[in-house]
């Protein structure tokens, strides 16, 4: 029998049978739903909740350790350091690797007015950093996402080529100058270690500790290890004292150095690499050192990378810093007794600060009580900051909502270093208030806290608990490159004996307790389904016994045994497909009821997403073949009997 | 010979082992006209259902059309059924569900040749032209009289072109004139077809249309005879 002709005639003895054909569907569509309803549901929450609380893709881990007689030892393969992130970035499925480094000692945060009302709040604070470079990317693309189009294309649109400024104060307010342009304050760009960038032309504008090298604030040092990690302390050349900065020539070099950073392996973007200070003519391609520059054009060989020139002129030019109102300083901050605020103005974008590092006993001069401008901390939040925000801003204090997580972008709070309502001060650290910038989001910011670029945190750590207080990392945040080399990744992370986070095994087992969810819907479903195949078998052998006349009289036209068993299994397949139409229809109408009573009824929460529901096209398939199955299998012991009636005794009989 | 059965032997209950047919043996040239008569309950039915290879549950040898019909599998005997062998039964056996036409077309979807659509409506309007029956061509058998009804049937029966027509009692439920009408049309398709024709009767003035009379009784052959 030619497939065409079967549909022909099963879709006759459907449409003769309705009844029949709905009430055996009825099981079948029932089943469907359940499975259906509940796989969305528990997708929903997967992919609408879970995936946001927890990136899919994101596994932070922590070096794995053992109690041993009440002692924590690690036990580490990797170490987590940055040979550990090169180990780690050759295993397969590993996109990228994010170190961070947490905060060790006590700090506050205040918020002001702008969100929290006059008074604002303060509150403990806890912080992480994460590498800037790595970091800024994934912010740019973020920004320019939200942005819709790239920010260079808006602002040509809004201000053609030909606006020309010079610094932020000829531009309104959120921009700032690139390339002679006023354009739109690019904030991802301002997630960076600061330090390297306040532009100088002399000692006078740079913090106790800092020097004015190549027009920019320097740390000062005497050896390496008083530099960052990266950086290389360079001594110039002298011939007497003074010829130096404190600490004088000793033995034909300056005590006091400068941190630079070699130009191994690139330089961050916005930086360029280029020659820094020579020591001897060694140092130099051609000529004679002479302090510290190569003399008759000669070439340092030593290369650091440092802010572009062009940067470096507009923003290094000290007519633009340095204002004319000696003793205050431009944001009304008192200067403390016998201080003076060096600079009247600072540029826009950064603040006047009046606190400076203070260490009794150093070589470095004392320039406490003595403003400086510094470029406030940038800082990342993680966007359940915000739905946190978002929760305690409309019930608890009743103000408007945030829209957008960019309506937090260019957002000003303050840090206090040194200052806890738990704890005592750090002996011998003064507390130290800083500025801090919000200038962008990430989902591998701190959840309860701000993120900044990992220097400051260094910085900070080895200033409040000593150096080395932060040689290994805390963690590492490592991306995959693409979701699904999660198993091969977690795999390889039990064979290094690697940890997950708290939070990482919390997802772990968030996504093992869908699983089951899901595995506990699917055996409800064949439960009802296979109720609903045995209902099939009873409509059918009824259905037979009402036919039986019928398929004497198919046989005696020449159907064959195959034919007969294949009409009522082409019912029964309909009945499959009916309801698992129905089933994924019916399903999905409860979905959208669900729903629009979760909105309803349920107050807003955190991460509350527009639907509980995800329904996939291959899930629908799925179940609707599940459903052809069970029909199939119910009409299967009918289909054969009816296949093997003698048709001789149907047609005689009665 | 189109029909040869040779000491056929066929019992319902196995186990009871008392034959409904006892010793059948019946030879049938193409293009004869057959009357087999006999009692109600004399195994005239049983011996139609074994020449028209609907029961292959039976001792002895059927050979029909020149086919050992228990050496034929299930998808040969259906297609022996479809192709060459045409019934029609006293209570008509139409399908209440579906028009005159797709009856008459019915055999068409368990056919071995791939008509199309349009031909196949040809060949059903061809078979119901032949018995007068076009007009109710889209009447369910419900709506129909019995001679109606049994033309439909008839229809049906030569649909795809039969060897021969194994007609039981088709009049049984027929008033006289319609019953009538039937009968001449089996005379018809013996005569212009040329259509082997078994018309199993206990009526013996229908018998005598036939060109010959078996005598059946139970379950055995007791009697030959061609009325003049
Ligand atoms: N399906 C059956 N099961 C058991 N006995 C049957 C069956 N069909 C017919 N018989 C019996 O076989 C005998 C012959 O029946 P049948 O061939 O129908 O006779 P007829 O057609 O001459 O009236 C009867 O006694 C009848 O009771
Ligand atoms: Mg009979």
């Amino acid at each position: 029998m030619k497939a065409s002709r079967l549909v022909a005639v099963v879709l006759q003895n459907v449409r003769r049978n309705r009844k029949n054909f709905v009430f055996s569907a009825i099981g079948i569509t029932v089943g469907v739903c359940v499975f259906s309803f509940f796989t969305a549901l528990t997708m929903g929450v997967r992919v609408e909740v879970l995936n946001r609380i927890y990136p899919v893709d994101l596994i932070e881990v922590e070096p794995a350790s053992v109690n041993i007689a009440g002692t924590k030892s690690s036990i580490e393969k990797v170490p987590f350091r940055e040979e550990g992130v090169t180990m780690l970035l050759k295993e397969p499925g590993v996109g990228r690797i994010f170190p961070k480094l947490r905060s060790r000692f006590q700090a506050t945060y205040r918020m002001g007015g702008q969100l929290f009302g006059q008074d604002g709040i303060t509150f403990e604070a806890y912080f992480d950093g994460l590498d800037g470079g790595l970091l800024r990317r994934e912010l740019k693309e973020g920004e320019e996402l939200r942005a819709g189009k790239s920010v260079k294309d808006r602002l040509e649109a809004r201000y053609g080529r030909e606006h020309r400024c010079y610094d932020a104060e000829d531009c309104s307010p959120g921009e700032e100058c690139r390339e002679g342009l006023c354009q739109k304050v690019e904030y991802w760009s301002l997630f960076r270690d600061w330090r390297e960038y306040i532009p100088c032309r002399d000692e006078s504008i740079c913090a106790a500790g800092y020097g004015c090298r190549y027009e920019q604030c320097r740390a000062l040092c005497k050896a390496d290890d008083e530099c960052l990690a990266e950086e290389t302390c360079l001594r110039s050349p002298c011939t007497k004292d003074e010829d130096c900065g404190p600490g004088g020539c000793v033995a034909g070099r300056c005590s006091t150095g400068a941190c630079f950073f070699p130009c191994e392996g690139g330089c961050p973007a916005g930086q360029e690499c280029i020659p820094a200070v020579c020591l001897t003519a060694a140092d130099c391609s051609d000529g004679p050192c002479y302090e510290g520059q190569c003399a008759l054009g000669g070439t340092c060989t030593f290369m650091s990378c440092v802010q572009r020139r062009k940067e470096r002129e507009v923003l290094g030019n000290p007519d633009m810093i340095r204002g004319e109102r000696p003793g205050l300083c431009d944001d009304g901050t008192p200067v403390p007794e016998g201080g003076t605020c060096v600079l009247a103005r600072c540029p826009v974008g950064s603040y006047c600060s009046v606190h400076t590092y203070f260490k009794p006993g150093s070589l470095w001069r004392d320039k406490r009580g003595e403003g400086r401008c510094e470029q406030p901390i940038p800082v990342v939040l993680n966007p359940i900051v915000m739905e946190i925000f978002n929760m305690v801003l409309g019930s608890t204090l009743d103000r408007a909502q945030l829209g957008t997580v960019d309506t937090l972008l260019g957002y000003g709070a303050y840090v206090t270093f040194g200052h806890s309502f738990y704890k005592d001060p750090v002996k011998d650290r003064t507390p130290v208030q800083k500025h801090m910038l919000v200038v962008g989001f990430s989902n591998k910011a701190l959840e309860a806290g701000v993120t900044m670029p990992m220097a400051y945190v260094d910085r900070a750590n080895s200033r409040y608990k000593g150096k080395g207080a932060s040689q290994e990392y805390d963690s590492m945040i490592i991306q995959l490159a693409a979701a699904e080399h999660l198993p091969a990744v977690m795999a390889m992370l039990d064979r290094l004996n690697i940890q997950l986070s708290r939070r990482s095994s919390e997802a772990e087992k968030f996504r093992t307790i869908l699983l089951v969810a899901i595995a506990i819907f699917f055996i409800m479903a064949s439960i009802i389904l296979a109720i609903a195949a045995v209902n099939i078998t009873h409509t059918f052998l009824m259905v037979i016994y009402e036919r039986n006349k019928e398929i004497g009289i198919q046989r005696a036209l020449g159907a064959t045994k195959m034919d007969i068993r294949l009409i009522f299994l082409g019912e029964s397949v309909l009945i499959g497909l009916a309801g698992g139409a129905m089933g994924n229809g019916l399903a999905y109408g409860l979905s959208q009821i669900a729903d629009f009573l979760a909105n309803r009824y349920i107050g807003d929460f955190p991460f509350q997403p527009d639907t509980f529901f995800h329904f996939e096209l291959l899930w629908v398939f799925a179940s609707t073949g599940f459903a052809i199955f069970f029909s199939l299998v119910g009409a299967f012991f009918p289909a054969n009997r009816a296949a093997r009636m003698d048709p001789a005794r149907t047609l005689t009989v009665g | 010979m189109i029909v040869e059965l040779r000491h056929i032997q066929k019992s319902y209950e196995a186990a009871s082992g008392i034959p409904v047919l006892k010793d059948g043996n019946v030879a049938i040239e193409e293009g004869e006209f057959v009357a087999i008569l006999g009692k109600s309950g004399s195994g005239k039915t049983t011996l139609l259902n074994i020449i028209g290879g609907l029961d292959r549950d039976f001792k002895g040898e059927a050979i029909v059309a020149g086919r050992n019909l228990q050496k034929m599998g299930d998808r040969a005997l259906s297609r022996f059924r479809n192709e060459t062998i045409a019934f029609i039964f006293q209570t008509f056996n139409l399908l209440p569900h579906l028009t005159c036409r797709e009856n008459v077309a019915f055999p068409a979807y368990f056919a071995g040749n791939a008509a199309n659509r349009a031909e196949v409506a040809q060949r059903a309007q061809e078979a119901m032209e032949r018995v007068g029956i076009e007009h109710k061509a889209a009447s369910v058998p419900g709506r129909l009289s019995g001679g109606e009804r049994q033309r439909v049937a008839i229809a049906r029966a030569i649909f795809q072109k039969p060897r021969i027509l194994l007609a039981d009692e088709p009049t049984g439920n027929l008033d006289s004139v319609s019953g009538r009408h039937v009968l001449d049309l089996f005379m018809e398709l013996n005569r212009e077809d040329g259509m082997t024709c078994m018309l199993v009767t206990h009526d013996e003035q229908l018998a005598k249309m036939a060109s010959r009379i078996v005598r059946i009784a139970d379950g055995q052959v007791v009697g030959e005879e061609r009325p003049a």
